[in-house]
């Protein structure tokens, strides 16, 4: 069946040519319609806790970002860094997203202050004051501020940070594009800095936006060249390349009609395509070359393509269904890679049987010296071969040994990301990210709601001191900076109401008190509201818990250890949600880890399944996932030694192995069956298959890893990463297809009966 | 605008009001407070406040007076702490108790500083109303002003407030109050017994019930000190 399609498109190739550039044009279509997405955060399963917990929160003070600008000085209690305080704060409200009451800011909070007869509440600087003695006053009255000092201003007084919010919603290229319009405007002497979850994506996209339009056209030469050398002739350049071009447009294009956006994840298909779309060029030109001689055009195309058809077509299936299996992750944007990639092995599946034999059958019959039948001779191969038939045994306890030392660095492997490591020291990123923990002992923090579970619960006292021990708790935490919460500002004003007496900064004796304080406040010239702090009914309120690490482990920790608090002054529980960005974002490991695990079961059984059933042999399918099995072994040993985190974006780099791994061994297998076949002679089998499918393979490799090898010379540690990967991928699955399957097939001591099965297998195929 | 008269227009009162805060999402505070208002012969408007309700604020006590000249007096007695405390109040636009309702919407309102134009006539809760606007006519009450200009919808019937706009400095409406159960008092005029205020943006309310107006029965200019509002 297969042979009489082939026939069809041999017999009218031009057919076939003219559809393509159709398809070209409909797949270009798609890819305009495609939308950049550096989001993906409604991506989570809502049954997550981690995601419920966070939903709580919001559902009561409703959801909301934070960016902070920093303002680095020599000292910020000077009229210029004053007025850019102010300036800044301004400007900001003008901001779309920016929730203008909750912009806080040395210039708009407020001072809490005990007056010889009463409480003042009201801004600290209603003007910018002018004279030295006034700026020392300020000082000073901020040093004592606990609301204020150490959080909006650090202890030494070089460092403050205009704080504020924005309606969920927003578009982060926008608010990047406005907050750096800001910075512009106020920098210098002080140094600016803006610091928010969002701009640091912004800022690993436009990592990678820059690097990669550089290193790729690099890499894509680099592999041009490796191509020329593997076949030594133009049509060996141009025409694997028509491939991989082709099946990237055509990718990308039916991304663009199903509406998939263009992630982080998704960016790295054209690469995924590159690499296993060279293998599909490389192994039909290969063949091509090999029974084009003694033949005419079209009768070479015709032996070439119906020998190596069912390889093909096996391999095609098989990636296609391997890559599929990332379905199994519980994360969207995943998911919706390996649908994508999925539809690319099948692509590249159609253009290897109608696009590559169509061009050959209208292109004139071409001969190449190196890889006709008589010059099957490669030095490099040929002791490969041997060696692989001479030393099994040390092949088969090699390859244990490196499992086991893989397994072993399997278990150092760092989960979740940190994105401080993307980018080199001196980066913005990294300058902002040690400013604000050096200066204020945080850059990102938790948010925790306590729930007191009943109207007015907030204001009773021994609520209260039970937040202020749990902050207390927090502050114990390794990371964790300072903390903030309403029991602060009670504290503070019974402190200021008596005679600014630091004895009573301390949570007040009554309910009653609390509330006519509060009461006291409100009346208090123009205190603002607490709505983002206290629910209206005075049941929940927040906590903040600052944190100075970028390492989503040390996140983790300190979730788990807050998790395990116990009260010490309540009788009933202490009930409390933990949530904020910074939480939201952890529940991505649980799930990237999870899937991952999945996913390669999943895919290793999935395609021994298949496998098994097309050979007819379990024998055989176990065989084929050989190569697949080890090179993941091997690629997550490395990455924990190599110290390259698993994350999103890695964890969807082994999905390169599936789609190779696969390829690799069914050509390799299918060869060696074919040349068994012929010959009777297993050593001889492994000699002519080492030289034809073995040769095509170590090219392909050597071409892909010859390009993709640049990528390491980024700058930018995710790209980085992805060339090692890649690298590494296709070079242990080279070496264990060659070397081991060889090995283990060669450990058959009953060839006969498997080889004669095999025949029938190929007689029905045909 | 001369005829209608507002909450604080009568020589002295005293009323009990319950006020409810309600938030956007139908939250609710309620509040009872007794108040006791004197104008002076000199002017000088001072009000006294003692909360009933909720428990944990009752015996609190405000006091606010009002100068022409100078800047006003304002004290909060804490039962909790058994002091009094002044309260820094140099802004008309600071919210009464936390409502949506300011001082300046509270206080008697001064008529030769504003511009009154008759703008039409217009229906409010099936009501025919003049409705007025009104725009301060000097920089001084411009400036301590938290809004560009009002509208009144007056009563033709009883020259009392049926609704009140206010509008910001940019001109955008900011807040509206409606005044309902209008009923006649013992000195011949009729107030609202019910207030709505509602803030456009924030879609908070402030609800006022007035119960039992009494006016003119001589409350004494010595209620209103200090010392009388630390006796609980």
């Amino acid at each position: 069946m297969l042979n009489s399609f082939l026939d069809k498109v041999i017999a009218y190739p031009k057919t076939v040519l003219l559809l393509i550039p159709i398809g070209t044009f409909v797949a270009i279509v798609g890819v305009t319609k495609i939308a950049v997405n550096s989001e993906f955060s409604a991506d989570l399963p809502q049954d997550d806790p981690l995601v419920i917990s966070n939903n709580t929160i919001n559902d009561v003070f409703g959801q909301s970002s934070f960016v902070w600008i920093g303002i680095k000085s020599d000292n910020v209690y000077q009229k210029r860094t004053l007025e850019k305080v102010q300036g800044i704060s301004e400007a900001l409200k003008t901001i779309g997203p920016v929730i203008d009451d909750e912009v806080k800011s040395l210039t708009t909070i407020n001072n809490i202050k005990g007056v010889e007869e009463g409480l003042e509440v009201g801004p600290y600087l209603t003007e910018i004051p002018n004279s030295a003695a006034e700026f020392v006053q300020l000082a000073k009255d901020i040093g004592r501020d606990n609301l204020i000092n150490g959080h909006l201003v650090s202890e030494d007084g070089t460092f403050t940070v205009i704080a504020a919010n924005m309606e969920e919603g927003y578009s982060s290229p926008k608010m990047y594009a406005e907050l750096q319009k800001v910075k512009a405007a106020f920098e210098g002497p002080e140094k600016i800095y803006l610091a928010s979850d969002f701009i640091q994506f912004t800022e690993v996209d436009r990592g990678i936006q820059v690097d990669a339009p550089r290193l790729m056209p690099l890499a894509l030469l680099l592999i041009l060249i490796g191509y020329f050398f593997t076949f030594r002739s133009w049509r060996g350049v141009w025409l694997p390349f028509s491939v991989v071009i082709l099946s990237i447009i055509w990718t990308m294009g039916i991304m663009g009609w199903i509406g998939f956006p263009f992630t982080v994840v998704s960016s790295t298909i054209p690469v995924l395509m590159i690499a296993v779309s060279s293998s599909y060029g490389i192994h039909l030109l290969h063949r091509y070359y090999e029974d084009i001689d003694g033949r005419n055009n079209t009768e070479g195309v015709r032996e070439a393509f119906h020998k190596i058809g069912p390889a093909i077509f096996m391999t095609g299936i098989t990636s296609a269904i391997g890559t599929a299996t990332l379905l199994v992750f519980k994360v969207g944007v995943i998911r919706q890679f390996g649908v994508t990639t999925s539809i690319g092995m099948l692509i590249v599946l159609l253009l290897s049987l109608t696009f590559v034999p169509a061009v050959l059958t209208v292109l004139k019959r071409e001969e190449n010296a190196h890889l006709t039948k008589g010059s099957l001779n490669n030095p490099f191969f040929r002791s490969l071969a041997n060696f692989a038939i001479n030393s099994r045994q040390l092949i088969l306890l090699g390859t244990m040994v490196i499992g086991l030392i893989s397994i072993w660095g399997m278990t150092k492997i760092r989960v979740g990301d940190d994105l401080a490591q993307y980018f080199s020291p001196d980066h913005i990123v990294n300058q902002t990210f040690d400013a604000f923990n050096t200066k204020l002992n945080g850059a990102k923090y938790i948010e925790i709601m306590v729930d007191a579970g009943e109207v007015d619960g907030v204001k009773s006292p021994a609520m209260l001191q039970e937040i202020e021990a749990f902050q207390q708790y927090a502050e114990s935490l390794p990371h964790v900076g300072k903390t903030s919460s309403f029991v602060d500002i009670v504290k503070r004003i019974n402190q200021e109401l008596h005679a600014s007496n630091p004895d009573y900064l301390r949570v007040p004796d009554s309910k009653n008190a609390v509330s006519q304080f509060m009461l006291l406040y409100a009346l208090s010239g123009a205190p603002g509201d607490f709505s983002s702090i206290v629910d209206y009914d005075y049941q929940r309120t927040k906590v903040k818990v600052m944190v100075n690490s970028s390492k989503q482990e040390d996140h983790v920790a300190i979730v788990e250890a807050l998790q395990r608090y116990e009260p010490t002054y309540l009788k009933n529980d202490f009930q409390f949600s933990i949530g904020g960005d910074t939480v939201r974002r952890l529940a991505y490991i649980k799930y990237i880890v999870e899937g991952k695990i999945q996913n390669m079961i999943v895919a290793i059984l999935i395609v021994l399944l298949f496998c098994s059933l097309i050979f007819r042999s379990l024998k055989t399918g176990l065989i084929t996932i050989v190569p697949l099995v080890f090179s993941s072994l091997i690629t997550f040993g490395l990455m924990g030694f190599l110290g390259i985190r698993l994350e999103m974006a890695t964890a969807i780099i082994t999905a390169i192995g599936i789609g190779i791994g696969v390829d690799f061994a069914i050509h390799f297998i299918m060869r060696f069956q074919e040349e068994s076949q012929k010959t009777g002679n297993l050593e001889q089998a492994t000699h002519l298959t080492m030289q034809t499918a073995g040769r095509a393979i170590g090219f392909d490799v050597l071409s892909n890893v010859f390009g993709f090898i640049v990528l390491i010379y980024s700058e930018f540690l995710p790209i980085q990463n992805f060339g090692w990967l890649v690298s590494i991928t296709m070079v242990d699955v080279a070496l264990s297809t060659l070397l081991i399957i060889p090995a283990i097939m060669l450990m058959q001591t009953e060839e006969q009966p498997v080889i004669s099965i095999q025949k029938e297998i190929l007689q029905t195929a045909n | 605008m001369q005829k209608s008269k507002s909450i604080g227009e009568s020589t002295d009162q005293v009323v009990t009001f319950t006020l409810d805060l309600v938030n956007a999402k139908g939250k609710k505070r309620t509040q009872k407070s007794e108040w006791h208002y004197h104008t002076s012969a000199d002017d000088v408007r001072s009000s006294l406040f003692r909360f009933l309700a909720p428990a944990d604020v009752k015996g609190t006590g405000f006091l606010s007076v009002e100068y022409n000249n100078r800047d006003d007096d304002r004290w909060l007695y804490l039962p909790v702490l058994g002091r009094s405390r002044r309260i820094s109040s140099n802004e008309k636009s600071d919210r009464f108790m936390g409502s949506d309702f300011t001082y300046e919407d509270l206080e008697r309102v001064d008529l030769v500083n504003f511009e009154y134009e008759l703008l039409k006539e217009d229906a409010v809760e099936g009501e025919t109303c003049y409705v007025v606007k009104s725009v301060p006519n000097n920089p001084k009450t411009a400036k301590e002003s938290g809004y560009g200009h009002r509208i009144y919808y007056v009563s033709k019937s009883n020259s009392q407030f049926r609704k009140i706009e206010y509008y910001n400095k940019k001109n955008q409406l900011s807040k509206f109050v409606f005044g309902r159960d209008i009923r006649p008092i013992s000195d011949g005029s009729v107030r609202a017994y019910y207030l709505e205020m509602t803030d456009v943006k924030s879609k908070h309310k402030s609800i006022i019930n007035f119960a039992n107006f009494q006016v003119n029965t001589g409350v004494s200019e010595e209620q209103f000190t200090v010392r009388n509002l630390e006796k609980s």
